[in-house]
């Protein structure tokens, strides 16, 4: 059954390992290959042993059925290494009614992690909220899952995020190519998030963003004069809503636009997720298109597991 | 000017209204975090937070809608010309009294009803609306005529044109005038004396005291009256006995008599007879006769210069003297077997003014009833009038259908409305069409 836990029950749940599991259980209700393929100690192919190879992948019982060396080829031995870049400035704390966007960012973090770590990968996270970071390296296991979603569980969004430091210092942490997904609102310092996803994309890691948006922020509902006040700067205006709506509603599609448009080109994986929308099946779509997404996943053939 | 509802006016008060949210609107705007300015910035073409150059204008064409409206509310009504000419007019309404006694003639040659008819239409002329009552109970319509006056706006007052003969109107009818209506009582002088209708005829008025007022019934005695007593002279002398009984006449009025009373002129054949038998009075009655006889201003003064024919018999009373001291006429009690009762010895001509003197006093010390003092209507005086009336004070709300000048304003305010609504559109207008430009450029 594929999980359709609206996101407020979801964050109904105050045990946000639980809910993370709700939701992980809702997509592995669905058959589809792991997206963050690398563990499994798949045999690959034969081929023809050559000096120098490991004699523990000879295969013997080939070799006395038919007296010639073969060397067992397997898919990628070595576990992955995801970070998670999760944006904890004060704007993921809009709306302040309902499902916040920090709210529905550590659901889908948490479930991730659940994720990678059954699957035996590693996970690591790098939370960035009034420009403090906290970090945990990637590592795999049960005990380091449940470490991790506590501590993003503790993190409250304040303050603003460096984009550009969170997304480097993340990338670097992994220490050697990985997977790095980097949640947030992307609303801070559009330029620098954009290099810096690039940069750390041409490095060889896996880049992607998951864009977490509201609906309040789309469909701006506000009318009359409005006070509105800078959730990071904390700068008021006092705007006529109704006046500006319109402009307003076509300068956010263009901000969406502008996002998925530099991902694509930068080859960085994107996925738009609205907190209106119950964060399983996002996430699922993600996901399937990461798993059908050719060289998606580090599937390099090794000798070595 | 003046208001019909002053009290709408306190509705100035709404003018803090816009004041204060001009002062306080920008701090009254309702606050929203939002995530960032950014992409809201970016769709402003100049800041807001600066007011607007409109503003101030929009506030005082606001202020002016609420003025205009408040003012409208309250109902003005401009003191015009023609207004305050109608004001000055009051409404009117005249209860002319037509009782009986108004017939009379008064000083000139028209009885006194025509004369305040007159007079009733000189003050319809000049009143803004009015309303003629003629009546026989002048008192009786003061209610109806008050809840007539109640319906009118203006100034009002209530007018009585009467001779105000005593209970035509009463103190306690004006009760029913409310306070604030002016009454005004015009009197028409009546000459005293009551109208002669014809050279025969006497008219006269009896009036009574009721308790709930005075009544007074026209009397007008028929030519052929029977005189209450007997008269008895020689038949040469009818047509002088004639003459002196409708010379009487102007003086009585007769009524039912049962007492047997004979005027005996000297000229009467068995007068002598009539003497020999005749004796002093002796009934109670009798000598009543004899006080009202003696008594007679009348016959006192005519006889005075009266001529006495003969020597008067010495019996009985006298009843009148010359003033040689003469016995002009004597009373006596006729003697039995007469046809008469009580006998007056007239001892003048029948055909003189002394004659009717004696007749006509015959006739009403026999026949009393209708007692002239009796026949003299008693008049409200002019102080007391003067003490019931009162001017009209107070000023009656306006009826709905007479109009304000409020419309006038609702008019205004209207006006005022739509100018603030085409203000308020117009920088709009220029704003949204630049931010549409700039969104343009961005897509581009």
């Amino acid at each position: 059954m594929t999980s359709a836990l609206s996101p407020d029950v979801v964050s109904a749940i105050d045990d946000l390992e639980l809910a993370a599991r709700l939701v992980v259980e809702g997509l592995r209700a669905g058959s589809h290959r792991s997206p963050f393929h690398g563990y499994s100690s798949e045999f690959q192919q034969h081929r023809p042993y050559r000096v120098g190879d490991d004699l523990k992948y000879l295969d013997w019982k080939l070799l006395a059925r038919t007296d010639r060396l073969y060397t067992r080829q397997f898919r990628e031995t070595t576990s992955m290494s995801v970070m998670l870049v999760v944006d904890g400035s004060a704007s993921m704390a809009f709306p302040e009614a309902g499902v916040s966007k920090w709210c529905y960012a550590t659901i889908v973090a948490a479930s991730l992690a659940h994720l990678i770590v059954s699957q035996g990968d590693a996970v690591g996270l790098l939370a960035m909220a009034d420009n403090r970071m906290t970090y945990l390296p990637a590592k795999g296991g049960r005990p380091h899952l449940r470490s991790m979603i506590a501590t993003i569980d503790r993190i409250q969004p304040a303050g603003t995020w460096s984009p550009a430091r969170g997304i480097s210092r993340g990338a670097e942490l992994l220490k050697r190519r990985g997977v790095v997904i980097v949640i947030s609102d992307f609303q801070d310092v559009e330029a620098d998030t954009h290099r810096e996803l690039r940069r750390v994309a041409s490095h060889g890691h896996d880049v992607a963003m998951l864009q977490v948006i509201a609906p309040d922020e789309s469909h701006f509902p506000y009318r009359g004069d409005i006070e509105f006040e800078d959730m990071e700067s904390g700068e008021r205006r006092v705007i006529d809503a109704s006046t500006v709506a319109g402009p307003y509603r076509a300068a956010f599609d263009n901000f969406l636009t502008r996002s998925r448009d530099n991902a694509l080109r930068d080859h960085v994986d994107y996925a738009l997720m609205n907190t209106g929308t119950p964060p399983g099946p996002a996430l699922r779509d993600f996901l399937m298109r990461r798993g059908a997404k050719p060289g998606g996943h580090h599937a390099g053939t090794r000798n070595t597991p | 000017m003046r208001w019909l509802s002053p009290t709408a006016l306190f509705g100035l008060l709404a003018l803090a209204v816009p004041i204060l949210v001009h002062i306080f609107g920008r701090r009254l705007a309702r606050r929203q975090r939002f995530p960032t300015l950014r992409l809201l910035k970016d769709t402003l073409p100049r800041p807001t937070t600066r007011s607007r150059p409109s503003d101030l204008v929009l506030l005082l064409l606001r202020c002016a809608v609420i003025v205009a409206a408040v003012l409208g509310l309250a109902q003005p009504i401009w003191s015009t010309a023609s207004r305050s000419r109608s004001a000055q007019q009051p409404a009117r309404a005249i209860v002319v009294d037509t009782s009986a006694s108004m017939q009379r003639l008064t000083s000139g040659d028209t009885t006194a009803v025509d004369q305040a008819r007159s007079l009733a239409r000189r003050m319809l002329d000049s009143a803004r609306s009015s309303l003629l009552i003629e009546t026989d109970d002048p008192g009786q319509q003061l209610a109806g005529a008050a809840s007539w006056l109640q319906s009118r706006a203006g100034a009002r007052e209530l007018v009585v044109v009467s001779d105000f003969q005593r209970g035509a109107v009463e103190e306690g009818q004006l009760a029913a005038v409310p306070r604030g209506i002016g009454v005004r009582f015009t009197r028409v002088a009546a000459a005293g004396a009551p109208a002669v209708m014809d050279d025969r005829s006497v008219v006269a008025l009896r009036v009574s005291a009721q308790l709930d007022g005075t009544s007074a019934t026209w009397i007008e005695p028929a030519v052929d009256t029977r005189w209450p007593f007997a008269v008895l002279a020689a038949k040469r002398d009818s047509d002088a006995v004639h003459a002196a009984s409708n010379a009487a006449r102007v003086v009585h009025v007769s009524s039912d008599s049962t007492r047997d009373v004979a005027v005996v002129f000297p000229s009467y054949e068995t007068r002598q007879g009539l003497v020999a038998g005749a004796g002093s009075l002796d009934a109670p009655w009798q000598g009543d006769l004899l006080h009202r006889l003696t008594h007679d201003s009348l016959l006192r003064a005519v006889s005075t210069s009266a001529r006495v024919l003969g020597p008067c018999p010495v019996i009985g009373a006298p009843i009148a003297r010359n003033v040689s001291g003469e016995v002009v006429a004597t009373i006596a009690r006729a003697g039995a077997g007469a046809d008469h009762e009580v006998l007056v010895f007239a001892c003048v001509e029948p055909g003189t003014l002394a004659a009717s003197a004696i007749l006509a006093s015959v006739a009403t010390a026999v026949d009393p009833a209708p007692d002239f003092g009796e026949l003299e209507p008693a008049f409200v005086p002019d102080e007391e009038l003067r003490r019931w009336e009162r001017p009209a004070t107070e000023i009656a709300p306006p009826s709905p259908d007479d109009s304000s000048d409020g419309r006038w304003f609702w008019l205004t305010a209207i006006a005022l409305l739509l100018i603030e609504e085409l203000v308020r559109r117009s920088p709009r207008v220029r704003q949204r069409r630049a931010v549409t430009e700039v969104s343009r450029e961005r897509v581009a």
